[in-house]
């Protein structure tokens, strides 16, 4: 490759083998779920298009733990927020579109009994998801976001490595909680779950990472003073890359929310025009033979 | 303490041992910084060690170069790191540190192979000596013995039993002792 800068950029790995191990086991055992699942011809559930969602959201997964943007985020703000994006938002919808519950049911050794166990009527997975209500959701996703943007948590954890894993796992297990409301993929323990609820989580979690994304990006001065100690990469000065980082946190990060809002409010419209057409056809047919 | 109480502390436990059994595995942060922009010759040089403490069985030095005019990391320098025992009573020893050694390909990184633990002064310089180029900058850091590294056999410990435990689990029965075996148990019980 001709461009040493574009080189050193995209062999930039950090083959991390505790990333690997994890997100291996995953793949193995939700294709072996899909595969058991379609030989059973239950193609509906384990469709084409799920399994290439999973990938897609591990293949985000690793591309965010382990490529260049894991690497750069210690000296790019702007590639730590990408980072975050993927991790937060983009991964868990991704996993989440794939019903990855059911099929990994099937996919893990001993998984029907396991689910059986944590699911049963007192079992611990059920009472923990039956207990968070939406706002519990929120509280936990914008407490973990807000948290960790505050400039002496942030320095610390790009400081400490586990500490930088452990900022990972608390944007990556909350998202997965926030967006399984959101989609409403199984375990359905959902109570209810109307559309207004999901709607008001969604505007609540878009304004919420405005807050500091406006902040950052409007700022007059370096907010995570980690950046200043370091290396310039491509010529993008501390103030350039802060705005550039705060930015995209703002407006993909936010579009994410919106676009997702969008969609309910589309869906909900699908459904009650098909409803609709339901009553209409019955009445038609309630109608016909009297005609 | 509630059954959901007790399942999310165990939770919270497995998480925080992974945490901490794999960090020392390969941090992925870049180090411990010693010098920040420092001048050496026409460059700037930003260096950091890794681990946190460095041992004599893993010493890495990892150098980022700049120049004063351009904040940009200047690529496919010589960078060279030497380091020598304060006390002079052990060899010296010298590594060119090479892109290819380092995660972050921006950076430079060598293994310095020290025999023995103490104080060591190290310096790094940039540029060929046949130039006669060569401007070091010089910081003190103290190696710590070699220690045995319990987080990584546990690692690689426990991905070996979990993989021989699901083998053995998926055996087929004919294959698995145990199941051969249980017949017969069960025609005693049957046979009084």
């Amino acid at each position: 490759m001709d461009n040493p800068t574009v080189y050193a950029l995209l062999t930039s790995w950090d083959w991390r083998p505790e990333v690997i191990f994890v997100l291996g086991a995953a793949a193995i055992f939700y294709l072996n779920g899909w595969l058991k699942l379609r030989r059973r011809g239950n193609a509906r559930l384990a469709s084409g298009w799920r399994l290439a969602s999973y990938f897609a959201g591990l293949f985000v997964l690793a591309l965010s733990l382990m490529s260049f943007i894991d690497i750069l985020g210690g000296l790019l703000f702007l590639m730590h927020m990408i980072q975050h994006l993927l991790v937060l938002s983009l991964a868990p919808i991704l996993l989440l579109l794939a019903e990855p519950f059911p099929i990994l049911t099937w996919g893990i050794p001993g998984g029907k009994r396991l689910a059986e166990r944590l699911f049963a009527r007192r079992g611990a997975g059920r009472q923990l998801l039956q207990k968070l209500p939406v706002g519990g959701v929120l509280l936990l996703s914008v407490g973990f976001l807000w948290g960790w943007h505050d400039p002496n948590a942030y320095n610390a954890a790009l400081r400490i490595g586990w500490l930088h894993d452990l900022q990972h796992l608390t944007f990556f297990l909350p998202g997965m909680l926030f967006w399984w409301k959101v989609t409403g993929a199984a375990p359905r323990m959902h109570g209810r779950s109307p559309l207004f609820p999901r709607l008001a989580l969604l505007l609540l979690m878009a304004v919420a990472n405005m807050i500091p994304a406006v902040g950052i990006s409007l700022a007059s001065e370096p907010i995570y003073t980690y950046y200043l100690d370091m290396p310039r990469v491509a010529g993008i000065d501390v103030m350039t890359d802060q705005v550039i980082g705060g930015v995209i946190m703002w407006v993909p990060g936010t579009m994410m929310y919106m676009v997702a809002l969008l969609i309910l409010i589309f869906r909900a419209f699908q459904q009650n025009e098909k409803a609709r057409g339901n009553v209409d056809n019955r009445r038609y047919l309630v109608e016909a033979p009297a005609a | 303490m509630s059954r959901l109480g007790r399942h999310s502390l165990v939770l919270a436990a497995v998480l925080f041992i992974w945490l901490l059994v794999v960090q020392p595995v390969r941090a992925h942060i870049t180090g411990t910084p010693h010098l920040v922009n420092a001048p050496a010759g026409e460059y700037l040089v930003t260096v950091w060690t890794a681990p946190d403490p460095v041992r004599v069985d893993d010493f890495h030095v990892i150098v980022g170069v700049t120049r004063p005019d351009d904040p940009s990391l200047v690529l496919g320098e010589t960078v060279m790191v030497t380091a020598v025992p304060v006390d002079n009573r052990h060899p010296a020893v010298m590594a060119q540190t090479t892109h290819e050694q380092s995660d972050n390909k921006f950076l430079y990184e060598a293994y310095l192979a020290v025999e023995e633990e103490g104080l060591y002064e190290v310096t790094v310089t940039v540029g060929t000596a046949a130039a006669g180029e060569q401007d070091g900058v010089t910081f003190t850091i103290a190696v710590e013995a070699a220690r045995w590294q319990w987080q990584r056999w546990l690692f690689w410990g426990g991905l070996l039993f979990m993989a021989g435990w699901l083998a053995w689990r998926n055996l087929p029965q004919q294959l698995s002792p145990a199941a051969a075996r249980r017949p017969k148990r069960q025609q005693q019980v049957a046979n009084g």
